[in-house]
């Protein structure tokens, strides 16, 4: 018992473990939304919500027959900000299930908004958003 | 002597200590002072079962010996949560966020959670603004740390203490 607690629990710091190209799983999936502030000039200030659709399994939780579900949590989620990174986070079991992130940016020039994830089952999540900027 | 020999044996971890006592000082008195001063000791151990990890070694993967301050970030979270799977939180560091100075990285770290580094994000100057909300997975009563590191590779953390009814990792989630 104690060894599948300590696999479903690795040491912290948490490292991104992103599988390589050729190891993802198919096509991006997964589901999520992304809500910014409309109106805003460039140079202004960009308020980003995002909520993912994840169950964000920990690990410690154990089924009908006591054994133990293993764990899915997102490991790593980035922003790109016309194909420019702008926010990147290591999550661990710590974040809840259905992860949300509010986080603000700094306006430039319209584009697009390109949020992507992997989980620990190697499947990739992706979402876009357009940002149109007030002239 | 029986009343003391009870106290005496009901003492665990103080029975050989006090052993060693009485074999150079024949007294009853003596016996049922050590027992009586260890025994806070041995419930304050039977009350303190959950873990709770101190900041130094919370933070010490992250600094690496550097120097910690506690200012600059802002932890907002509730006093009391009635679950602990998803509890809303807002940390903000005091950054201009300009090139020459801003926020490099920003952790969550819980010092009750199996996971200690709840979450990492790096920022810089495209952030505009050094704050970020999400919900965090707590399992139990703690105190939760937001650490910050700036461009100077300067530290800063800031503390807050939440209760929480119902611990994440229980049921559901």
């Amino acid at each position: 018992m104690m060894a599948e607690l300590n696999t479903a629990t690795p040491a912290s710091p948490v490292v991104a473990q992103r599988p390589s190209p050729g190891a993802s799983s198919g096509a991006p999936s997964g589901n999520a939304r992304i809500q910014i502030s409309r109106g805003v000039a460039a140079g202004g200030v960009l308020e980003v919500r995002l909520l993912v659709q994840h169950g964000m399994e920990t690990g410690h939780r154990q089924d009908d027959v006591g054994k133990f579900i293993a764990r899915n949590i997102i490991r790593n989620l980035r922003c790109l900000y016309n194909g420019v990174q702008v926010f990147d986070a290591d999550l661990s079991s710590g974040i809840s299930a259905n992860p949300y992130f509010q986080f603000f940016l700094r306006a430039t020039v319209s584009g697009e908004l390109v949020v992507s994830w992997v989980d620990d089952d190697g499947v990739q999540g992706e979402a876009r958003q357009r940002v149109e900027l007030a002239a | 002597m029986n009343k003391n020999k009870h106290l005496h044996e009901d003492c665990g971890v103080g029975v050989d200590l006090a052993r060693r006592r009485m074999a150079g000082v024949a007294g009853v008195g003596l016996i049922a002072a050590s027992a009586a001063t260890l025994w806070p000791l041995r419930t304050a151990q039977a009350q303190s079962a959950v873990i709770y990890t101190p900041l130094e070694t919370l933070v010490a993967p992250i600094t690496r010996g550097a120097r910690l301050q506690r200012g600059r970030v802002r932890l907002e979270l509730p006093i009391l949560a009635e679950n602990g799977n998803a509890v809303p939180l807002r940390v903000s560091v005091d950054s201009p966020m300009t090139q020459a100075e801003h926020v490099r990285s920003l952790w969550l770290l819980s010092d009750r959670n199996p996971v200690k580094q709840m979450a990492h994000f790096r920022l810089g100057p495209w952030s505009a603004r050094a704050q970020i909300d999400t919900r965090v997975r707590l399992a139990g009563s703690q105190r939760v740390t937001a650490l910050a590191q700036l461009s100077d590779d300067s530290f800063w953390f800031s503390q807050a203490d939440i209760t929480v009814t119902l611990s994440a990792c229980v049921d559901g989630g």
